[in-house]
């Protein structure tokens, strides 16, 4: 099992290519959909209507602002109306006093995140408002308000027509966690192609009238894919960690714990694809439509949830990638612990052995 | 001693080995002749015990291997019909991997590679890649894998399959001097006749999964001991001719070649005459005539109606 495995190391020694540009792949994505600098958010024309004062336009867009990954513009509703049309930004909102209207110009799925923070902020602001009553009590106004700033007591659960407000939204950290365990696919199931090359090539022939037993040939190959996806995972997670700044909130044990039960489960699908496939073009050919479909479905490219199609979410149960994706941001986002997150652990160890128990099967009986 | 039994293997409705009997002595070199599809290579697989038999029996020394292969696995040696190897690596690299996996260490692993380097005699070029060796080269490491645990018995699936003519005759003296100073035994498949009457002592003929023939090439070829064969070179093809000829009756089988047509008749029956006036009658020039030895290739024609390589 060692030499089958340190045998991988050598020939990736000589072919570092594939693995190599996925890592670069990762990296540009990242940068371009995260931003790995302010230049890279979204920026959102917003106006107000005419009965909203100064002090509370400052007061809604320094609100605003506080969302990450955006940066709302204060401008007049024509001028936004003209950039929308001209395609410079995909939607605005004209602000009031009670209400907010967005102006689209084309779906995008920025205008879910925007829409769900500020429809909670003018929830917030509007119960403010009853309890002040109509006569205005400036005094109880600023005290609920300080009140909400530094809360004596944090609210962990939230339920019915709020539980809205439990999504936040963290574009670097969606970037980051989407497209690391999204190429991070590639390289592992084409690591693991080598089995279905080797088969092709005869060279697996020669290790089966080998003293080594199957188990152990099979485990040379899967400890490396398994090896290096955690590799990749690992080195652009800590990259961008420290070099680009993304604030994982150093809970690096459970974000470890994540990645090896995630890799676990796509080293076991890929032997699963692998079992399917006769030879290794169809398996070049169906990866990346594996892949980009998971992605797609399993919110890697954007956040499961925004997505209200009740098919799309059901799917995406079945896919790693969004229990990995879910366990990540409980952790690193929403600041909870590992018991939080044993249920999208369990699945994915379950997929992980089901996919394995398949995979194999399927490659003894060719 | 190996030995297979009625062994057969049917892919589907498919039948690739049907009813195959065959045996091989210790030291002996055995020849499996047959055209491309004919099922030599599912049936060393079979023996080689990496396909299981649809039915039928493989013992090696009387044990049956089907039912345990480790019987023969560590005695086995086997050169596949592809290249076998990791062409990133270099050919020292590849052998070196394959001694470890055969639970070879330090100084016997080191000059177990350096020996098998040489008998294949890549040993000045070891440190090379494997994908910038040519052909021949590659087939040669690919063989000197298979050599490295001192395999008693190897099994060669048409080693010599698109290589240039040094690097084949190098791999048939190779193969001569393993059979014949080191009593290593030899099953040896090929589509080249040449090939085969060269190294082998028995040869088995098998076309469409079947054995048709076997025997030591002088038992092959005294099948057309009644026969001879008459090679015509003509200056130009001519059907009615060849029409004919068929038509005679002392002539047992017309086919062509490329520069002429070549004739089974049977032996002493002076057709000579005949043919160089049914010549004259289509106005057909006869440049030569060999009357040749019967061949392997002739038996083959005989048996099949069809030659080797088409």
């Amino acid at each position: 099992m060692i030499n089958i495995f340190t045998l991988q190391w050598q020939r990736l020694r000589r072919k570092p290519f594939m693995v190599l540009a996925m890592v670069a792949m990762t990296i540009v994505f990242i940068i371009f959909i995260g931003g790995a600098n302010n230049q890279s958010e979204v920026s959102v024309p917003i106006s107000f209507t005419e009965g909203v004062s100064e002090a509370e336009r400052t007061k809604l867009a320094d609100q605003l602002n506080e969302l990450d990954g955006f940066r709302f513009i204060e401008t007049n509703e024509d001028k936004a109306r003209e950039n929308i049309a001209l395609g410079v930004s995909s939607f605005g909102i004209t602000l009031a006093e009670e209400n907010y209207r967005f102006i689209i110009g084309t779906e995008n799925p920025n205008q879910a995140i925007v829409e769900q923070y500020i429809s909670s902020m003018y929830w917030e602001k509007l119960r403010i408002e009853q309890a002040v009553g109509p006569e205005g009590d400036e005094h109880l106004r600023r005290t609920i308000e300080a009140s909400l700033e530094d809360p004596s007591m944090d609210v962990v659960s939230q339920i019915g027509e709020s539980e809205g407000d439990v999504f936040i939204y963290n574009n670097k950290l969606q970037a980051l966690f989407g497209m690391t365990l999204f190429f991070a696919i590639y390289t592992i199931v084409f690591g693991l192609g080598e089995v279905a090359e080797e088969k092709q090539r005869g060279s697996w022939d020669r290790l089966i009238l080998s003293p080594v037993r199957k188990w152990q040939i099979y485990l040379g190959y899967l400890s490396f894919a398994f090896v290096i996806g955690m590799v990749q995972i690992f080195a652009v997670f800590t990259m961008f960690h420290f070099f680009f700044g993304f604030d994982m909130g150093g809970r690096w044990l459970e974000i470890f714990i994540i990645c090896l039960v995630y890799t676990f489960a796509i080293v076991s699908l890929g032997m699963l694809i692998i079992g399917l496939v006769n030879r290794s073009s169809q398996l070049n050919a169906v990866v990346p439509i594996i892949a980009v479909s998971m992605a797609m479905l399993g919110g890697a490219y954007w956040p499961i949830e925004i997505v209200n199609n009740e098919v799309v979410l059901a799917i995406s149960k079945v896919i790693p990638v969004t229990h990995a994706m879910e366990a990540l941001k409980a952790i690193t986002v929403y600041g909870k612990g590992l018991a939080d997150i044993a249920q999208p652990l369990s699945i994915l160890l379950l997929m992980g052995v089901l996919c394995m128990g398949c995979g194999i099967n399927l490659m003894e009986r060719r | 001693m190996l030995e297979t039994e009625s062994l057969r293997k049917v892919f589907k409705k498919q039948v690739a080995v049907d009813d195959v009997n065959l045996y091989l002595k210790q030291g002996e070199s055995v020849g499996l002749l047959g055209p491309n599809g004919a099922g030599k290579s599912t049936f060393i697989s079979m023996i080689a015990t990496l396909t299981k038999p649809s039915s039928g029996m493989v013992t090696w020394n009387g044990q049956d291997v089907i039912k345990n292969p480790n019987i023969i696995r560590p005695t086995l040696g086997v050169v596949p019909q592809e290249i076998a190897l990791y062409k990133e690596l270099s050919a020292y690299e590849n052998v070196k991997f394959f001694g470890r996996i055969y639970r070879l260490k330090g100084k016997e692993l080191e000059s177990r590679v350096q020996e098998v380097l040489e008998l294949v005699g890549l040993k000045d070029r070891q440190k090379e890649l494997v994908k910038n060796y040519s052909g021949g080269m590659q087939r040669r490491i690919n063989i000197a894998v298979a050599l490295l645990h001192d395999p008693e018995i190897i099994i060669m699936d048409e080693p010599t399959v698109g290589i240039d003519p040094q690097s084949r005759h190098y791999i048939l003296e190779m193969v001569k001097r393993l059979n014949e100073e080191k009593a290593m035994t030899v099953l040896y498949t090929s589509h080249y006749m040449e090939e085969v009457e060269r190294l082998c002592d028995r040869i088995y003929i098998m076309d469409h999964g079947k054995v048709i023939a076997t025997g030591t090439k002088e038992e092959l070829t005294s099948i057309l001991s009644s026969e001879e064969t008459i090679q015509l070179e003509l200056d130009q093809p001519s059907k009615p001719f060849e029409e004919a000829l068929k038509e005679q009756s002392d002539v047992l089988k017309v086919t062509e070649w490329e520069k002429g047509i070549k004739l089974i008749v049977a032996k002493n029956t002076r057709r000579l005459a005949g043919i160089f006036q049914l010549a004259e009658h289509h106005q057909v020039s006869i440049n030569s005539v060999d009357i040749q030895v019967p061949t392997l290739e002739d038996v083959f024609l005989h048996l099949t109606g069809r030659r080797l390589r088409d």
